[in-house]
């Protein structure tokens, strides 16, 4: 095995492999498969070793015809078996190796390296459809609708005169609806959660499931259905705006508050809640001394679950509180449908701000409860 | 209070103890009473709505609380192909199922794919790749959807059903990634290894080796994607299709409908339908897994 030549098919691969990603990245999607093929194949080349069969059809269908034939005839070249049956798989692995001059290690080493490579599409998928787009609100909020360039008028129209009322309003309203929601929700989901987990008193997991159960009706409808019923027993969405909404908030978000509390309850270490009784603690005492600290975690879990989702959850305030109760996830859909995505970018960065500040605020807590131990 | 322990060491004669834990035994119980009436009257308030549905299901009054006599009117429209409501309806749920089809298995395969990669990364990228994939999870759903809309305003592309699956992947990936993330980390390495060493190709080795250890992580993740799809209302409205027909998926479908007014009655009865093929699959789900428990 003449494993050390250069094949003549090795610039032609790689010249042709560039173009065509090049060509056809432009479309940006195709990226999302080509810059990982592409750097394999250059792998491959610098290290002297084959393709494979698979790897050259599927360069030769989703990248370059040209680079997949080439790559074909260099693996012929090379004289390399290729494994077709899988009877002989074994020889053939030996023959690879022995081929490679490679000890075992090394091999080890190597499909470690090839096993990184399937994070590739992910990760391009992660720049493309999540960081990119972050970063183009952040251009659009700073730049005029017409002609693109740099201009602080988007943030004028939102913070300047009448509308800065309106704006600093929305934002007081979301911030209220937020946070009276993740009180609520956790105040009753907490009982429910204890009691769920408490093995004394619940045995069935059906009953987890039943809270979970209305997660999978849609929810626009469930808020309708509650709409509804809230007129049937007398409050009217229009003249109790906030009672009607923060209700629908909290019929829709419990689950989501029970499942982490239920989660960290499971865990609860009992013989502590057991020596703290025995050694005289009242119940109160049990409870506040031993039992909240252990599910703190739980707790902050279940209020960012509210908390966040709470604020750009508009279809409930706007069919619960006759649209007089307005959040910023409205404030950015009414931007939206009006095409103004420069002053619809301004509020999603103040969207962008305030969960900013949640997650500091929870990553606070959660820092103190891992110093506390 | 460590003085009043040494204090309280028990010294009682054996009927008081007796009698003690009869009563705390009747405590016990009544607080059990308590405890379960409790969770199952928050239980009874969460469903109320949905009782309210299934019961108006079965008249076809326009508002609660007007009772019109019992007939099937919401169901026979609701399968009656001419109907102009029915029509839309069934539409919608058709767009909504293949939506979340297709963008559940992309994610899936996507989302392992990303994990298992990330698995085997240096500390530092590892660490640069699931700060990444927490922006989805932690950022508020409209900004992202408002985020991908004006990435295709960028590009001068219309939205289309590629923008509205690209949208329900970007919601449901992440969620993919670290449900699978805890089965990579309790995976025995060794095992891959092995297979390598016994004379598997790497695809053998991942597909036969790897995948089956990843399996449950992998359909709790698809299971996740397929509920967050099925239920999304901002990242459709934002994504969904702009040009040609009318595209709606039931949340948007609905949402549209209460805007002009009134929601069609047939909703009721599919919302029924619904609610009574996710119990049946409730109930099989837990039979299944109850007797796999008893032969383990």
């Amino acid at each position: 095995m003449e494993t050390s030549t250069k094949s003549g098919f090795d610039s032609i691969i790689k010249v042709f492999i560039v173009l065509s990603t090049v060509v056809f990245g432009l479309a940006i999607v195709p990226l999302l498969w080509m810059v990982p093929m592409t750097i394999r194949v250059f792998k491959r080349i610098d290290e002297r070793e084959t393709f494979g069969v698979g790897f050259s059809v599927c360069c030769l269908l989703f990248v370059s015809v040209v680079a997949g034939i080439a790559m074909f005839l260099r693996d012929s070249e090379y004289g390399y078996p290729v494994r077709t049956d899988k009877k002989n798989s074994l020889s053939h692995q030996q023959h690879y190796v022995s081929a490679k001059k490679k000890t075992g290690l090394a091999t080890k080493k190597k499909t470690r390296e090839t096993r990184k490579w399937l994070c590739m599409p992910y990760g391009i998928f992660l720049i493309l459809f999540i960081i990119l787009p972050i970063l183009l609100i952040f251009y659009y909020a700073f730049s005029d609708p017409t002609t693109g360039l740099i201009t602080l008028k988007n943030f004028k129209s939102v913070f300047e005169g009448d509308s800065s009322v309106t704006t600093f309003k929305v934002i007081g309203q979301s911030l209220g609806v937020a946070a009276l929601t993740t009180v609520i929700c956790i105040l009753i989901a907490y009982p429910i959660a204890y009691i769920l987990a408490n093995s004394k008193w619940n045995k069935n997991i059906v009953l987890v499931y039943l809270f979970l159960l209305p997660m999978w009706i849609n929810f626009v409808i469930r808020t309708i259905a509650t709409k509804q019923l809230l007129i049937f027993f007398g409050l009217d969405p229009a003249l109790h705006p906030w009672v009607c909404s923060i209700i629908g908030m909290v019929y829709n978000y419990l689950p989501f508050a029970i499942l982490p509390l239920y989660n960290t309850m499971l865990k609860l270490d009992k013989s502590q809640i057991e020596a703290a009784a025995d050694l005289g603690a009242s119940p109160v005492q049990v409870f506040f001394k031993t039992i909240v600290p252990m599910t703190i975690p739980g707790i902050v879990s279940a209020a960012t679950m509210t908390f966040m989702p709470t604020m750009s959850s508009y279809v409930i305030t706007d069919a619960l509180s006759g649209r007089t109760i307005k959040l910023i996830g409205g404030q950015i859909e009414h931007q939206f449908l009006h095409s103004q995505l420069n002053v619809g970018s301004v509020y999603a960065i103040i969207m962008l701000a305030l969960i900013g500040l949640s997650v500091i605020f929870e990553n606070f807590f959660s820092e103190k409860k891992k110093g506390a131990r | 209070m460590e003085k009043e322990l040494v204090m309280n060491a028990p010294n009682m004669e054996m009927e008081e103890t007796n009698r003690s834990l009869q009563r705390k035994e009747k405590r016990e119980k009544a607080k059990k009473a308590v405890a379960l009436t409790f969770v199952w009257i928050m239980l009874l308030v969460m469903y109320l709505p949905i009782m309210y549905l299934i019961l108006y299901s079965f008249t076809d009054a326009n508002v609660i609380g007007k009772w019109q006599g019992f007939n099937l009117d919401c169901y026979s429209t609701l399968f009656n192909p001419k109907n102009a409501f029915a029509q839309q309806i069934w539409e919608a749920a058709w767009n909504t199922l293949w939506v979340a089809i297709v963008a559940s298995t992309l994610s899936t395969v996507l989302g392992t794919a990303g994990a298992i990669g990330m698995h085997f990364l240096g500390k530092k990228f590892k660490a640069v790749f699931n700060f990444a994939n927490e922006i989805p999870i932690v950022n508020a759903e409209i900004v992202m959807a408002l985020s991908l809309v004006i990435l295709f305003a960028w590009l001068k592309l219309p939205t289309s059903a590629f923008s509205l699956i690209i949208g329900h992947m970007v919601l449901t990936i992440p969620f993919v990634v670290i449900n699978v993330q805890p089965k990579l980390e309790q995976m025995d390495p060794s095992l891959y290894e092995a297979a390598m060493d016994l004379g598997a190709s790497r695809s053998g080795a991942l597909f036969k080796v790897m995948i089956p250890d990843l399996l449950p992580g992998i359909f709790s993740g698809f299971m996740i994607s397929m509920t967050l799809s099925l239920d999304d209302f901002v990242i459709t409205e934002f994504t969904k299709p702009s040009e040609g027909m009318d595209f709606q998926t039931v949340s948007t479908y609905v949402q549209g409908t209460l805007a002009k007014g009134a929601i069609p009655i047939q909703i009721r009865s599919f919302t029924t339908i619904i609610f009574v093929l996710i119990v049946a699959v409730m109930i099989g789900y837990t039979i299944v897994n109850n007797r796999k428990a008893k032969k383990i």
